[in-house]
């Protein structure tokens, strides 16, 4: 059995009854798990009843302001709206939920506020794009995620998106690569990370001129030489596939990558989910197709 | 070529452990004892297991304390870069107190720790080193980031925190051991035992970073999950700490010392001296209704006078503006 067919057999064996997937092989339900599931198994192509059966359970599970998050009693952690919000446009019957999903993140993002004349922060602290929790301010993971499901929904010259990618474009550091959200605090420069760097180029894929994005895909490229974690591997590949890139290894990092469980452990649903979708979203995730959801 | 050992290292949880060992690590535990052991280790190919062994027979901590016990360590991960040795709690800091707990008797011994910047946990482990060591000494790695979650009481409530969400992996174990680096830190003023434990806080539920601690005010937050979460025991390393610009930023601070005790409050008070600060300047220690006076603290091992090696500090920075030791 190939590596992706395993995969695949794997991410099947985290279903639970009710259609939602745990984050491990015993687990409750768990929304970006079974998000990543859904879409990670709708791309392989072979299981549209376990992709639907995933979105009925996300959908079970959305609030009535079309949030979906870690887990009812954590409302304010809504980081997975947008995975959910990408899975609901992949697989047909979801336009309603999918749209609550848009609705959600075009009305919600980070706390922001105007810096003046601080210098603390190097960023500008207005920008806003999204968080990872309610109240508190954006970073770049989870702004791209949110851009990303705008994105899968053809709106990439909505207003949010706009000023996502003027955050996004502040926060990039000048060497290139993006840390987590920061550039300079009180004076020094942070550290461009990997997986931060990927997420936000895979959202950044053909809305912004190359040029402006140059130093950072050279950077990603040269790391990814080095990096065989599952996370870090399977954005960084999705996040040069949004620029028409793709190493010729990529495949058998991938590959490689999947079979580090020995030494790991059993992946989460999520990091093998992201391995199968890396190998299979050829063009990035923002080319991966929706169904017609308008907002 | 070296291979892996056939066991994984990375565990959902802590199943082969047991549970329903009750709520140990929730409860205070020896908390009236304030002695602080000092040893000296010059660098991390110095033998540290014998002077963590050191540490432990000068507080008293022997085989019929440890005998049986799951000990968790939690390390402080919070950004690795590969060969930046004065970021992250040195792997070898970790190999030698796992190897003098077992020696001592413990059940087990795991590492669990929820990097505070980083996503991808593997990286972590990778970059920092942690990974060859786990994997060599088979030791689990459970990441608290993604672990199970309960919610405890914010028994304090100093922040705006309702309640803390934690990892259940910490009503498994039965001796928690924050096992932190001697940093200086721009918002805290120094991150040491007590600090350390914002990498308990699952990114899942608090983000990467860990964001909503911050806007819930971090020396509240600080002072909260160290009031619900009482570690058991406390160990820093100071082999290369921090200085200027912490806990990621700054530059290596060779202090040579690894300090150890029971009590996180008055382990960092000690570390505060060592580094050149007044601890009661510290925000967070200062309001933590513990004595840390030095003439309170039973001090073994080193003489924090032989040992002290001021830390800079870095002007303009207001959590470092008074915290210099001046007498």
């Amino acid at each position: 059995m190939d590596w992706l067919s395993d995969a695949a057999r794997q991410l099947k064996s985290r279903a639970t009854p009710g259609g939602g997937f745990g984050l491990h092989a015993s687990g409750e339900p768990d929304p970006a798990s079974t998000a990543w599931a859904a879409i990670a198994l709708c791309l392989s192509g072979d299981t549209r009843d376990l992709c639907v059966k995933a979105c009925r359970h996300l959908a079970s599970i959305q609030l009535p302001d079309g949030r979906i998050s870690v887990a009812p009693r954590y409302r304010h952690s809504y980081w997975p709206t947008s995975i959910a919000a990408i899975a609901f446009q992949l697989i047909p019957g979801f336009e309603t939920a999918a749209q609550k999903t848009l609705e959600f993140l075009l009305s919600n993002g980070g706390l922001h506020w105007n810096r003046g004349t601080d210098k603390t922060y190097g960023h500008d602290t207005s920008l806003p794009g999204w968080p990872w929790t309610a109240e508190t301010h954006s970073w770049v993971e989870p702004t791209a995620l949110a851009m990303l499901a705008l994105r899968c929904a053809s709106l990439d010259k909505h207003q949010r998106m706009r000023m996502a990618i003027a955050m996004m474009l502040d926060r990039q550091l000048p060497s290139g690569g993006w840390n987590y959200g920061n550039t300079t605090v009180y004076g020094n420069m942070l550290v461009a990370a990997p997986e931060s760097t990927a997420h936000a180029l895979a959202a950044l894929g053909r809305v912004v001129e190359r040029s402006r994005v140059a130093k950072s895909i050279d950077l990603l490229r040269t790391e990814l030489e080095s990096i065989r974690t599952p996370l870090t591997l399977s954005w960084g590949i999705m996040g040069l596939a949004a620029w028409g890139e793709r190493p010729k290894a990529a495949d058998s990092w991938l590959e490689k990558s999947f079979l580090m469980q020995e030494r790991y452990g059993a992946y989460d649903t999520c990091l093998l989910a992201q391995l199968v979708v890396a190998r299979l979203a050829r063009q990035g995730l923002a080319e991966i197709g929706g169904n017609g959801v308008r907002t | 070529m070296r291979k892996w050992p056939r066991r994984t290292i990375v565990k959902a949880g802590l199943a082969g452990v047991g549970v329903g060992a009750g709520w140990y690590a929730f409860n205070h535990f020896g908390a009236d004892r304030a002695s602080v052991f000092i040893g000296r280790a010059a660098n991390y190919q110095a033998d540290l297991a014998k002077v963590i062994e050191s540490g432990f027979k000068e507080l008293d901590v022997g085989r019929e304390e440890i005998r049986g016990r799951k000990v968790l360590l939690k390390p402080n991960m919070v950004e690795p870069r590969v060969g930046m040795e004065h970021v992250n709690t040195n792997p070898a800091i970790i190999r030698a107190a796992a190897q003098v707990l077992l020696s001592l008797g413990a059940k087990n011994v795991i590492v669990a720790e929820g990097a505070g910047h980083r996503r991808d946990s593997l990286l972590v482990l990778e970059q920092s080193g942690m990974s060859e060591v786990l994997c060599e000494d088979r030791i689990p790695f459970v990441d608290l980031n993604s672990a199970p979650v309960i919610d405890v009481e914010n028994v304090l409530g100093l922040s705006r925190l309702p309640y803390l969400t934690v990892p259940a992996i910490l009503r498994e174990v039965d001796f928690l051991v924050s096992v932190a680096k001697m940093k200086t830190h721009h918002w805290a003023g120094v991150t040491l035992s007590m600090k350390n434990l914002f990498g308990i806080m699952p990114g899942r539920i608090y983000g990467w970073p860990k964001n909503v601690l911050h806007w819930a005010g971090i020396i509240e937050s600080i002072l909260d999950i160290n009031a619900a979460v009482k570690t058991h025991f406390a160990i820093v390393d100071g082999v290369i700490g921090m200085e200027g610009d912490g806990p990621i930023m700054g530059t290596p601070a060779p202090a040579g010392v690894i300090v150890m005790g029971r009590q996180a409050e008055t382990v960092d008070a000690t570390c505060c001296r060592v580094m050149g600060f007044d601890p009661d300047s510290v925000d967070y220690l200062a309001r933590a209704g513990v004595n840390i006076t030095e003439s309170a603290i039973d001090q073994r091992g080193e003489e924090i006078g032989t040992v002290a090696r001021p830390f800079s500090l870095i002007e303009g920075i207001p959590a470092h503006a008074k915290i210099r030791r001046t007498s």
